[in-house]
């Protein structure tokens, strides 16, 4: 076997869970060498994402090219790989985050290797046994005890131990560990009690170890007991932080750790099995010197990966505290992360002898597996088996391939659209464009629903309304009219425009309708007349069984009564014209999904790439391209698979609908439509009285030629079009519709139409069932990251108060999560008024710009 | 309008409303009287008129706008907005169903005796005579219910039920059929001229003698398809309304 080198690396990066603009992020590593994929993770806060993502761009370009070690200890040749950085004393946050997510990624690796060539660095070790841990939840002082039995009584059985983290309040704390112990006891159980922080200052933390080590004594409490950083550090300076990560700082023992172990030895017995109060400690430690001068002093060590940010010097610490002290316990924590994470702490935890236990926790809901099947059973023998790519491409909101690959000449670039960081939360995107272009028109907003608000003219009583798209001049009539695919097929065909030619039947009418099909021919279309979202919609039927099928589906569909409408089914390129009845405001072709090869990445690799693209488009963020067994259909008639490397320039498609809800593209081709588009588009609103405006769905040859020398087929009107998909194509010129939209309906009203102001500036009222200081400080959270600048403060009688100031798409965005409001928030509604004053930097919480 | 379109809002009917049907059978009859060309589409869709017409759904057409009809399916959100406008209205509050801790507080505010529904829906409906009897209440209509659904608690003082039938500036109907106030019939030309886009509507008053108070404003005057001869009076008005020929 030679020496080979590390061909591609390939970084990601996806959001983990919360609510916050400013969410932690998994930094995703995969690099290959000789064939040989290495997987490697390390988690980051939000707030230091884009500085960590830099770092390990960095730090993967530089080791690109280089060859990897052949032997098979880990531990020393990953010094000897060209480029690879060890985790240094100074590195802080985000560059050891970085680092060790490639030292997972290079060990993986050469883990692998090993295992291909029989070695056996990864067998199991006799200290195998994960502990998996229940984390009790948070408690204030003051809450009732049944919230704490309720706890214990909803925690998995399995759960070896139980934590706890403390208040700081003494008699708190020591009442819910009573209670806590008489409930697993009256269970029939006595499982160890881990307890995390509380302790005070050192001497309120003897304190707290003298009448702890009582209860126990006297049979109150659980049998052993951990106490984990006892002693908070208060206030520190960043003298004593600079002091501590120091080489001198780093042999810091932590004496008063070791003072309050022995104080519990005293008190409890020294030498006693039972009952025992070790103190650990835990986030102090972050050297293998400062682990191995803690050795036998207290109980234990929790040693934690990303603290260390190595795994190296982990298993360094590891050894340097058996080697001092064999007694003393050792760790290994928990971590937060997606599935490699897991698998990463699994293998060590069963491959270092050193380390006695490991203490997993539930995996938290919002993080990714990301773990995939290995090609080779051989590969195995690394820290994760293989990525997940299929399942990584519908979380990363960034990728790196490196080295870079070539962009095909012919390659239009995407549509980017950095001013709209949430791209892809379920904020109803449309309902906030038009919210926001009321206010840039100078308007009055009343949010009441999350797609519905009102506009008014402030000081004349008089208001329109928008529910999602539908402005206050489209009727009530044509909107339903327009939801029934039959009633809009004969208004259509009525008015002489170009609809598939097909009937509708009510769905007690079956027969009749499997009848008429066969009358039409096929192929055929089946669908509900009152449908949305293409359920039960059944296209390209070319056989009397897939007739009676699609029949059925309607049937057994919650929109039978609404009825059955079969239709012929007619071919084209689809398209979405959104009309007013002053004409085509934009025009967006829809093309199925795809990827072009650059002759480098796999398929998976291109999805991937074009997901993340994908996911900044705030219309089609949630609308990715999923690699499932479709896609592999599509794929083996062009004889690929997922992990072909098509060649530069290659299109591949990925789905035969052009179905943006599916992957597929949408390209803005307005500037070279054909004029009788416009005719025809405007014709439709004619034939449907009562819609101001209305998004088509047209099936036609090619926009660019006249309407009557080409098939165009209308397929239905939406009296709620979807603007967002006109603001945001992936190609083309992005088209502002909101505005126009809005200008409609105040020129109906017989309202004045001032110009778009470029800043907006609002006051806003929030009312609802609110904590109004949380709530403050949450929206102030959200005003940071999106650049708007302003105040939030408590405005009396249940309602709050504040001022934006910024770029339209952002304050539009931040009143938008003012409605939305914090997970614990009940918000009734929010105004927003455009107001002239002078707004300073920045985003302050309290009255009026006053410090809180 | 389907248990389905009240609580989402949707626009997809799964299953004609019984009043609307009826409705659009009272509007064909009288677009047929007047000699206007009528189409029908579906059970509650009818297109009456010359060339592309007007689209009638129940007994409403073109100038009966989303916006009002979405409006109004709030009745918290319909009182703020009449309320705002200084109009009289039946004092409620909106709450989470998760709230249920902070409804005493709300309903102490409004005063007792008082009524609790979900938001966007009649049933099932609660009096609560005291403070005592609301967390029972609050548990019973909370039941089944998603925790962010809304609750309505409003005043229920003893009162008489008025409807009237507001088409273009007009009353055109009323239960009881006794003539209104004066002062009563301004306000409902007031309600319905403060609709976003709405000519037409059935305003709903709770009346005692110290005065009337609105209750509920339907742009869709669903309970009119009920009592045919004001129905078919409303029809004639919207219908003249609709084709450029407003009623005397």
């Amino acid at each position: 076997m030679g020496a080979p080198r590390i061909d591609t690396v390939t970084l990601a990066r996806y959001v983990g869970p919360g609510r916050a603009i400013r969410r932690p992020h998994g930094l995703v590593v995969r690099l290959v060498a000789a064939g040989v994929a290495g997987i490697g993770e390390a988690v980051v806060a939000g707030d230091t994402t884009e500085a960590a993502w830099r770092e390990l761009r960095h730090l993967a370009g530089q080791l690109v090219g280089a060859t990897l070690p052949a032997q098979v200890d880990p531990a020393a040749p990953l010094s000897r790989i060209r480029g690879w950085q060890p985790v240094g004393a100074t590195d802080r946050g985000p560059r050891r985050a970085a680092k060790l997510a490639l030292e997972l990624a290079l060990l993986d690796v050469v883990l692998k290797r090993a295992g291909e060539a029989g070695g056996s660095v990864a067998a199991p070790a006799p200290s195998a046994t994960p502990l998996p841990v229940h984390p009790l939840p948070r408690v204030e002082p003051g809450s009732p005890l049944e919230d704490l039995t309720d706890a214990v009584a909803a925690e998995p059985a399995s759960a070896a131990m139980l934590r706890l983290r403390l208040t700081g309040d003494p008699e708190h704390d020591l009442a819910w560990i009573r209670h806590l112990s008489r409930v697993e006891r009256k269970a029939g159980r006595d499982r160890p009690l881990w307890l995390v922080g509380g302790g005070g200052n050192r001497e309120e933390a003897a304190d707290f170890v003298r009448r702890l080590a009582a209860a126990m004594a006297a049979g109150e409490v659980v049998d052993q007991v951990l106490w984990e950083e006892p002693v908070v550090r208060k206030q520190q300076s960043l003298l004593s932080k600079l002091r501590q990560r120091s080489p001198l700082g780093r042999l810091s023992g932590r004496p008063e750790l070791a003072a309050l172990q022995r104080l519990a030895d005293q008190l409890l017995g020294e030498g006693q099995p039972r009952p025992r109060l070790s103190i650990l400690a835990g986030q102090s430690v972050v050297s293998p010197a400062q682990a191995a001068a803690l050795a036998g002093r207290i109980g234990g060590l929790h040693l934690s990966l990303s603290r260390f940010g190595s795994l190296v010097a982990l298993r360094e610490a590891a050894r340097a505290v058996k080697r001092a002290a064999p007694q003393t316990t050792v760790l290994l924590a928990h971590e937060r992360g997606s599935g490699i994470t897991r698998s990463v702490l699994h293998t060590v935890a069963h491959t270092t002898p050193e380390i006695d236990l490991h203490l997993p926790e539930p995996p938290a809901s919002g993080w990714p597996e990301l773990t995939g099947t290995p090609a080779e059973e051989s590969h195995r023998r690394g820290l994760v088996d293989e990525l997940d790519l299929a399942e990584l491409s519908t979380v990363a909101d960034g990728v790196v391939t490196l080295p870079e690959p070539k962009r095909p000449a012919a390659a239009v670039p995407p549509n980017r659209f950095p001013d709209y960081p949430l791209a892809g939360a379920a904020l109803a995107v449309r309902s906030m464009l038009l919210e926001t272009e009321a206010l840039r028109l100078g308007l009055a907003t009343r949010r009441l629903a999350r797609d519905f608000f009102l506009v008014e003219r402030p000081g004349t009583g008089q208001s329109l309304g928008f529910f999602d798209s539908e402005s206050t001049q489209t009727s009530v009539a044509a909107s339903m009219a327009a939801a029934d695919k039959g009633v809009t097929r004969i208004l259509l065909e009525r008015a002489g425009l170009p609809v598939p030619e097909g009937a509708t039947f009510p769905a007690t009418a079956r027969d009749q309708a499997y009848q008429a099909g066969l009358a039409l021919g096929f192929p055929l279309v089946v669908k509900p007349a009152g449908g949305s979202k293409g359920t039960a919609v059944t296209t390209g039927i070319t056989s009397e069984t897939a007739l009676a099928r699609a029949l059925d589906e309607v049937i057994a569909s919650k929109y039978a009564d609404t009825g059955i409408v079969i239709e012929r089914f007619a071919t084209g390129h689809d398209y979405r014209l959104l009309v007013t009845r002053r004409g085509l405001l934009s025009v967006v072709r829809r093309e199925p999904a795809s990827v072009i090869g650059d002759g480098q990445r796999s398929v998976e690799e291109l999805v991937l790439a074009a997901n993340v693209v994908r996911r900044h488009n705030p219309h089609l963020g949630k609308r990715l391209i999923r690699l499932d067994e479709r896609v592999d259909e599509q794929l083996a008639q062009q004889g690929l698979t997922r992990h072909s490397v098509p060649a530069a320039g290659q299109r591949v498609q990925l789905r035969a609908e052009a179905n943006l809800s599916l992957g597929g593209d949408s390209r803005e081709v307005r500037d070279e439509t054909h004029p009788s588009f416009q005719e025809l588009a405007v014709a439709v609103l004619d034939a449907i009285p009562g819609l101001p405006y209305a998004g088509l769905d047209v099936l036609l040859e090619d926009h660019r030629i006249p309407v009557d020398q080409q098939q165009v087929t209308i397929i239905e009107v939406n009296s709620r079009p979807v603007q967002s998909l006109h603001h945001f194509p992936m190609y083309g010129p992005p088209r502002n519709v909101s505005v126009d939209l809005v200008r409609e309906a105040v020129v109906a009203a017989g309202w004045p139409v001032t110009t778009p102001t470029d800043q907006l500036t609002v006051a806003l009222t929030v009312a609802g069932r609110v904590d109004s200081r949380s709530y403050q400080r949450w929206l102030a959270g959200m005003a940071g990251p999106l650049g708007v600048s302003g105040w939030i403060g408590d405005g009396g009688e249940g309602r709050i108060e504040g001022v934006l100031h910024g770029a339209p798409p952002q304050v539009g965005l931040l009143l938008r999560l003012a409605f939305h409001g914090p997970a614990d928030a009940g918000i009734v509604e929010t105004r927003a008024v455009p107001v002239d004053v002078t707004v300073p930097d920045g985003f302050t919480v309290g009255r009026k710009g006053r410090s809180a | 309008m389907t248990a389905e379109m009240s609580s989402s809002n949707g626009l997809t009917e799964t299953a004609p409303d019984p009043d609307l049907v009826a409705g659009s059978k009272i509007l064909e009859e009288a677009a047929r009287a007047a000699a206007v060309p009528v189409q029908r589409l579906s059970d509650t869709l009818l297109r009456c008129g010359e060339t592309a017409g007007i689209i009638f759904y129940g007994l409403t057409g073109q100038t009966c706008g989303r916006s009002a009809e979405m409006l109004c399916s709030n009745d918290a959100w319909l009182r703020a907005h009449l309320a705002d406008q200084g109009l009289p209205v039946v004092a409620c509050q909106l709450r989470d169903v998760a709230a249920g801790d902070t409804a005493g507080a709300a309903a102490a505010a409004l005063g007792f005796p008082l009524r609790l529904r979900p938001a966007l829906a009649d049933q099932p409906v609660y009096e609560v005579a005291g403070p005592e009897e609301l967390p029972q209440a609050w548990r019973a209509v909370a039941d089944g219910l998603p925790p962010r659904a809304q609750l309505l608690l409003e005043q229920a003082p003893v009162a008489q039920e008025l409807h009237l039938a507001v088409v273009a500036g007009r009353v055109v109907a009323g239960t009881p059929d006794s003539a209104p106030s004066a002062e009563v019939a301004d306000l409902a030309l007031r309600a319905v001229e403060l609709l976003p886009g709405a000519q037409y509507a059935s305003v709903e008053f709770r009346v005692t003698e110290a005065g009337a108070w609105i209750y509920r404003v339907d742009p869709l005057l669903r309970r009119w398809a009920r009592h045919p001869e004001p129905a078919a009076r409303i029809a004639a008005a919207i219908l003249a309304t609709e084709l450029g020929q407003p009623p005397e």
